[in-house]
């Protein structure tokens, strides 16, 4: 399998001002100034083929973006090696642009002032398309992705899933290798992210074109890659199948009740393992194939105001991840 | 009714918020100082083999220029004419619940605020020149006349402006129109160059018109042009053109109010 | 390389097409801006007017010979801003807030592209009207000979090189500095003034400031003098030296900003 990105013990670290409130402090900041340093990237390494799904996950602030920034030559890494299809990324070169596309979520490629399909017009002579390839291609996706009605209309008419659905025809018209993809359904609504999704992976499926996405949707996620790296505070906790990661840490839910009396802790505990309890309210942490047994039971012995069944949250997998050093 | 501290406090806003901007402030004033040195620069040149033109000299010249560059944002401020038919035209809110009367008197505390610092600074550099006895600084004939003079422009001006941005009450495609008169109000007060310079017959008219009254008047004070009683009757037209404003501004305001409420009730 | 130069002159006519079809749309807001720049235009005018009538000439120049100065001072700068409307508004706000990430991955150069976004200079055809016609009334200062209608337009052409360069040296200081977009207040000063007189009015040690190092008095100045006085080849030398100066010093600072840019970004 042909590997398209190879990255070694990378790192990218920011000298941050440090920023102190108050009249007296502004002033000081004048004559000297505190910087701090963030490692936004700490000694990150993997290698993804050609045709791979990779979805990058962690809280917000986690590196995801960063990384993203220096595979497709954004940034300068601060130390460590990157390669993405043979080149070096920040270089720049025109014959690596060419084979790459970066969609980021909520920003703009697409020239605000003239419509989308100007846009794209435009895209096909920096690309140098030929004339039938680019008619073929544009009009694949512009029925994919339904928006043959959307696209002579002027980019800032056009409300943010519809944007956005065009970004991506943007994006894919000269048929990237790599199809970099951060924070891709950020502000959407649910039915659009939906859509937005489904033709994510029937592309991916289709072209065989390597992706890799950043969210912090544990749903997009969960759509759309096989194979997810975690990241957080700049350093990866996860490395591999989602679905391995799925069956080892989200084979618990919680529930979460609230008591109309309060409640006494020791006659809580026989019921399953409690993750937090406060007198008038209680968190379980039940296996999934126990729960409606178990909050069938809880309904029926207390007086309950309220009850709430929820997911691990993918933060708390994370969490869990870094704190347990486990996998 | 907003009370006078409430102005006061206006006014301090407006300061904080042009101090907020350091770049900008200061690089106001030195396009200003740009353009009072190729002011200078003209006139030292054609000014050579020559003492008086039509009643300047040179050193009056560069002093009106540089006074000129003093006063100005106060006595030939523009800016709010447009603010006003943008506020109307776009409906604000700013006219729904402060009356036609302390709309106005709110945006005139704003432009003395904006005016205030860039004004100290540039005292600052005329007392500076005045102290180097810069020899093209004239002092000011009589100072308390001329600043009365100039305060009483600032509101002159400041009426006319204001009435002007009204125009947006009746129509809509105002923005270039409204350009235009602010323009030729301050060109007429005296911005580019001093009214004397203007042909005869235009000075004729000019002194039935306002527009000198808010800006060159004052000037005359303080270069001295004006002898004795003349000054006090000058401040004495000043102070009707004022009045005459008044009337006219509330007047406008109310009919123009009217129409708005109906439209935006 | 032949192909190169094709590519983005094709793009670039690719690119004005549709704000051309657009001009005519928005017409209102033309007869705004058109408003405008006559009414500043017109009071600039009778400046010059009123101070000629009074002192004859302003150096050598008359008031037909003013008037072709101010005209295509006028017209440069005006043109200029038209044709880079987007560098000229948005540079500042576009380098703060992180929006050059698109244009860094296109393989195409970053400082074309990005100069061809946005041209206005449709919508501004009615307010550049103005200094042509003064140029046309003002025709009997002008020497008329193919040689030198060739050197005036080049020179106009060279001195809009020059503004160009100017405003994309502003813009890229926002690579270093925030809230760098109020030196054009400075550069607004410049126009008020040294883009209105000729270089005879300023005192020895004012001419390479204002003809070299900040070049704005040399824009107006240079080539309505050929068009009036004739071709002179120090003014000549000058201004090409500014040019190829300005230019290239624009392309440098914008790359070095650009480094900066990458370097930072978060």
């Amino acid at each position: 399998m042909e590997k398209v990105i190879k990255v070694k013990n990378l790192s990218r670290h920011f000298k941050v001002h440090k920023r102190k409130s108050g009249l007296k402090e502004s002033l000081k900041s004048v004559f000297h100034r505190e910087y701090e340093l963030v490692k936004a990237v700490d000694n990150v390494s993997f290698e993804i083929n050609q045709g791979e799904f990779v979805g990058f996950i962690g809280p917000n602030g986690a590196g995801k973006t960063t990384t993203l920034k220096m595979l497709s030559g954004l940034l300068y890494p601060t130390s460590g090696e990157v390669d993405v299809l043979g080149y070096f990324p920040f270089d720049k070169k025109h014959d690596f642009l060419r084979q790459i596309s970066l969609v980021m979520g909520q920003k703009n490629q697409l020239f605000w002032d003239l419509p989308a399909e100007e846009t794209f017009k435009l895209i096909k002579k920096i690309y140098d398309i030929p004339d039938g390839e680019y008619n073929k291609t544009v009009n694949e996706l512009i029925e994919l992705l339904d928006v043959t009605d959307i696209v002579q209309k002027q980019v800032r008419k056009m409300s943010l899933g519809q944007r956005m659905k065009c970004e991506f025809i943007a994006s894919l018209i000269y048929k990237p290798k790599v199809l970099f993809l951060d924070e891709p359904t950020i502000g959407l609504d649910v039915v659009m992210q939906k859509k937005l999704r489904e033709f994510i992976k029937e592309y991916n499926r289709k072209y065989k074109t390597t992706i890799i996405l950043t969210s912090h949707y544990m749903e997009d996620v969960k759509e759309l890659c096989e194979r997810v790296i975690i990241i957080d505070k700049g350093k990866i906790g996860y490395d591999g199948s989602l679905e391995i990661l799925i069956k080892k840490y989200a084979k618990s839910k919680r529930i979460t009740l609230v008591f109309i009396k309060p409640v006494k802790k020791k006659d809580l505990m026989p019921y399953g393992r409690i993750i937090k309890y406060e007198r008038y309210k209680v968190t379980f942490e039940i296996p999934k194939s126990d729960i409606s047994d178990v909050a069938s039971k809880l309904l029926k012995d207390f007086d309950v105001d309220d009850v709430d069944i929820s997911e691990i949250s993918i933060e708390e997998i994370v969490r869990q991840i870094f704190t347990n050093h486990k996998i | 009714m907003l009370t006078i501290s409430k102005y006061f406090y206006i006014t301090k806003l407006a300061i904080i918020r042009m101090s907020a901007y350091p770049t900008r402030f200061w690089g106001a004033i030195l396009a200003d100082l740009i353009i009072f040195l190729f002011v200078y620069f003209l006139w030292t040149h054609l000014y050579l083999g020559k003492t008086s033109v039509n009643g300047y000299t040179l050193k009056m010249m560069i002093t009106y220029y540089l006074i000129t560059l003093l006063i100005g944002s106060f006595t030939l401020v523009r800016g709010y004419a447009n603010r006003i038919s943008k506020d109307i035209k776009s409906g604000d809110a700013s006219l729904h619940f402060i009356k036609p009367f302390q709309y106005k008197w709110v945006l005139f505390a704003d432009s003395i605020g904006w005016a205030i610092p860039p004004f100290l600074i540039l005292l600052g550099i005329v007392l500076l020149l005045y102290g180097i006895q810069f020899q093209y600084l004239l002092p000011p004939h009589n100072l308390l006349l001329f600043s009365l003079s100039a305060i009483l422009g600032t509101i002159l001006n400041f009426l006319i402006i204001s009435t002007a941005g009204t125009i947006a009450f009746w129509t809509t495609t105002t923005g270039g129109f409204i350009s235009l008169l602010t323009r030729f109000s301050a060109m007429l007060g005296g911005s580019l160059v001093p009214l004397s310079f203007f042909p005869q017959h235009i000075q004729a008219v000019l002194n039935y018109l306002p527009f000198k009254y808010t800006h060159y008047v004052s000037l005359e004070i303080y270069l001295g042009n004006l002898k004795g009683p003349e000054e006090l009757f000058t401040m004495g037209i000043q102070l009707l053109w004022i009045l005459i404003f008044l009337i006219i501004s509330k007047f406008i305001w109310n009919k123009g109010y009217k129409a708005y409420e109906a439209v935006n009730g | 390389m032949k192909q190169l130069m094709v590519k983005y002159i094709s793009y670039y006519i690719e690119r004005i097409k549709y704000p051309m079809m657009e001009a005519l749309e928005y017409r209102a807001d033309i007869i705004s801006l058109t408003f405008t720049s006559y009414a500043y235009m017109l009071i600039q005018l009778i400046f010059i007017t009123v101070v000629v009538n009074q002192f004859g000439s302003i150096g050598d120049w008359g008031l037909d010979d003013m008037i072709i100065l101010f005209a295509s001072g006028q017209f440069i700068l005006l043109a200029t801003i038209s044709i880079f409307i987007n560098v000229w508004d948005n540079t500042e706000t576009d380098i703060e807030k992180g929006n050059l990430d698109f244009y860094l991955l296109k393989p195409i150069n970053v400082l074309f592209n990005y100069s061809t976004r946005g041209f206005v200079l449709f919508q501004n055809l009615p307010s550049l009207m103005f200094p042509v016609i003064l140029l046309y009334f003002a025709r009997d200062s002008i020497i008329f000979s193919p040689a030198i209608f060739i050197l005036y337009l080049v020179s106009i052409f060279m001195s809009m090189t020059i503004f160009y360069s100017i405003i994309v040296i502003l813009g890229s200081l926002s690579f270093w500095i925030t809230d760098s977009r109020y030196f054009k207040l400075i550069l607004f000063g410049l126009w008020k003034s040294a883009a209105l007189y000729p270089a005879d009015i300023y005192p020895n040690w004012a001419l390479p400031i204002f003809l070299i190092i900040i070049p704005i008095g040399l824009l107006a100045y240079a080539p309505s003098y050929f068009l009036v006085f004739g071709f002179n080849w120090q003014l000549y030398a000058v201004q090409v030296f500014v040019t190829i100066i300005f230019s290239f010093g624009a392309v440098f600072i914008w790359n070095k900003g650009i480094k900066k840019y990458s370097s930072a970004s978060s």
